[in-house]
């Protein structure tokens, strides 16, 4: 009798013990309980012969699949982790996916470290056109668990590839060393002469920058690759911030993209875009939120920051991306008008100058923030709904 | 012997089902038509709705902040969301178990679209985090992004306490 009790017991307190377990690990390799659902971020791009890919989740594992009809059929995922990862999917933070010249697939994002707001940048690539890939790599070589997050990625225009991210060391750093506050984060990059065997790195392209917004990278012909990132200027001014990344590691001074005055300390969870034109213009788009200046805006983007700058979308508008192919410039955001999620674009044939916009979709459920791509003179819409997955839509 | 260690078993496993990881059931789910039951619940009275992240560094300070203050004033009702998507559940669970929330009502996302639940609550509301919406008893809403003027925050718990 007493005997009974006890195992009863001791397999009650199994039980509790076992509970325990589960919540306070929860969060490390294991899976989570229905990793599919709501881990829409992707990233995607199209090669050279127009086959589109794409890096999403499937099952909890990182993985690449491919179109070679627009997004009409998909081809079998190929798993880049062998087993399922967690990787950061809140707010800003997606995978990405670009394509070298020699048909190299890179694969880029971050996974949450034990500590909160930790993380590392992990890179994977393919040189069998996309059949298997390579064992995750780290990024940067700082091994610290602070925050390494919010990672980018481009290719210039010699093969060479570049990760940016946020990364807190010297935000670290100072508190360690009993110095004043460090304002935000920084922006490190590191650069792969090697199709992403190795990385040179970590530079440092700017301090401040704001902790949770992602960065935009576009190459320009030189060689260098232009970043645009939500910066915050003192005392708390979350405007954006524009630097040249170049090959060797260094970079130019920092200069003041947009000057909306947004005084803040949140996480506002909105990175800006930009694009190149084939004229070699740029082309910004951004979320702001100051009292005056509250939307998402484009502008032109020069040194003397941006220019001709228009606010367009309704007051729900938000994470608008830009692409660029030759004269024409094509952003694509979100709306929630209250029912619906609309997937709403403008496209412009001049540079910037005219626009004309376009109600692209809509759903009803979770959906992605809209990737937008060029294949050729035509830009597309790449949006990752769970109504319609991995959805592919032309602009017109 | 037997009989001492069952209590001493007994003892750990009344300890534990007390102190234990109870706090996943308490953190409830928000979906589209959540607000409109809470509003419905708080009809009459002043509450509060404090939206944060385990992604969200800033959020840590509203926390502190609004729970010192629900300790003064426990009648104001707070209503604590996490905006993560619900594969963060454990790590909510995990942060919100090192708190001291008192009656402090918890809820997460669910797996509607963010956009949508961030509408039923806060039409005005952009993501930005953290955001605190402060409802007066007829419930007029003073929204707010980052991390709210303490002294302003502790003047609103004073007046929400004498019904205003």
């Amino acid at each position: 009798m007493i005997m009974s009790r006890l195992l009863l017991l001791l397999v009650s307190l199994a039980a509790v013990g076992h509970a325990a377990e589960a919540g306070a690990h929860g969060h490390g390799k294991m899976p989570a309980a229905n990793p599919a659902q709501a881990e829409l971020g992707a990233g995607a791009a199209f090669d050279a012969a127009g086959i589109l890919w794409v890096v999403h989740k499937v099952s909890g594992h990182v993985a690449v699949s491919r179109s070679p009809d627009r997004g009409a059929t998909w081809q079998n995922p190929v798993l880049v982790t062998a087993a399922p990862e967690t990787t950061d999917t809140g707010g800003d933070a997606r995978p990405k996916l670009a394509l070298g010249p020699g048909g190299e697939v890179y694969v880029t994002w971050t996974r949450p470290l034990a500590k909160p707001y930790t993380g590392e940048i992990r890179f994977a690539r393919s040189v069998d056109g996309g059949r298997t890939f390579s064992p995750p790599q780290v990024v940067h070589h700082d091994r610290q668990e602070i925050t390494h997050r919010f990672e980018a990625l481009a290719i210039n225009s010699r093969g060479q590839v570049f990760v940016a991210w946020v990364d807190k060391r010297d935000l670290v750093a100072a508190a360690t060393a009993g110095q004043p506050a460090y304002r935000g984060a920084a922006v490190y990059f590191a650069v792969s002469d090697d199709r992403g065997a190795t990385f040179r790195g970590d530079f440092k392209a700017a301090d401040h920058a704001c902790e949770c917004c992602r960065i935009a990278l576009t190459p320009a012909p030189d060689g260098t690759v232009t970043a645009l990132w939500r910066h915050v200027f003192a005392p708390n001014v979350r405007d954006h911030a524009t630097a040249t990344l170049r090959p060797d590691g260094s970079a130019s001074p920092v200069l003041r993209a947009t000057s909306d005055d947004w005084r803040i300390d949140v996480c506002p969870h909105h990175g800006p875009g930009l694009a190149r034109d084939g004229h070699d213009r740029l082309h910004a788009v951004w979320f702001s939120a100051a009292p005056q200046r509250t939307g998402v805006y484009y502008g032109r983007l020069s040194d003397s920051g941006v220019e001709a700058v228009q606010r367009f979308g309704g007051p729900t508008a938000e994470h608008a991306e830009v692409a660029a192919t030759g004269a024409a410039v094509a952003i694509a955001w979100k709306e929630f008008d209250g029912e619906k999620t609309r997937l709403r674009g403008r496209i412009s044939g001049d540079g910037g100058a005219r626009w004309r916009e376009i109600e692209l979709a809509s759903t009803e459920g979770a959906s992605d923030h809209p990737r937008i791509l060029t294949f050729g003179n035509q830009c597309y819409v790449l949006w990752n709904t769970r109504e319609h997955p991995l959805r592919v839509l032309a602009l017109p | 012997m037997i009989p001492a260690l069952s209590r001493f078993v007994l003892f750990l496993w009344l300890g534990l089902a007390v102190i234990g990881p109870v706090r996943a059931a308490e953190v409830q789910t928000l979906t589209p038509t959540s607000f409109a039951a809470i509003r419905e619940r708080f009809s009459g009275r002043a509450f509060l709705v404090a939206f944060w992240s385990v992604n969200c560094e800033p959020c840590k300070a509203e926390i502190t902040l609004i729970a010192g203050l629900h300790r003064s004033y426990p009648d104001v009702p707070v209503v604590l969301i996490a905006a993560d998507q619900p594969s963060l559940r454990p790590a909510v669970v995990r942060f919100l178990g090192r708190q001291e929330l008192g009656r402090i009502e918890t809820w997460q996302f669910g797996d509607a679209a963010e956009e949508r639940l961030r509408y039923t609550v806060d039409p005005t509301w952009h993501g930005e985090l953290p955001r605190a919406v402060f409802f007066d008893a007829k419930h007029a809403p003073t929204a707010h992004s980052g991390v709210p003027d303490a002294a302003w925050t502790k003047a609103w718990f004073a007046a929400a306490r004498n019904g205003k």
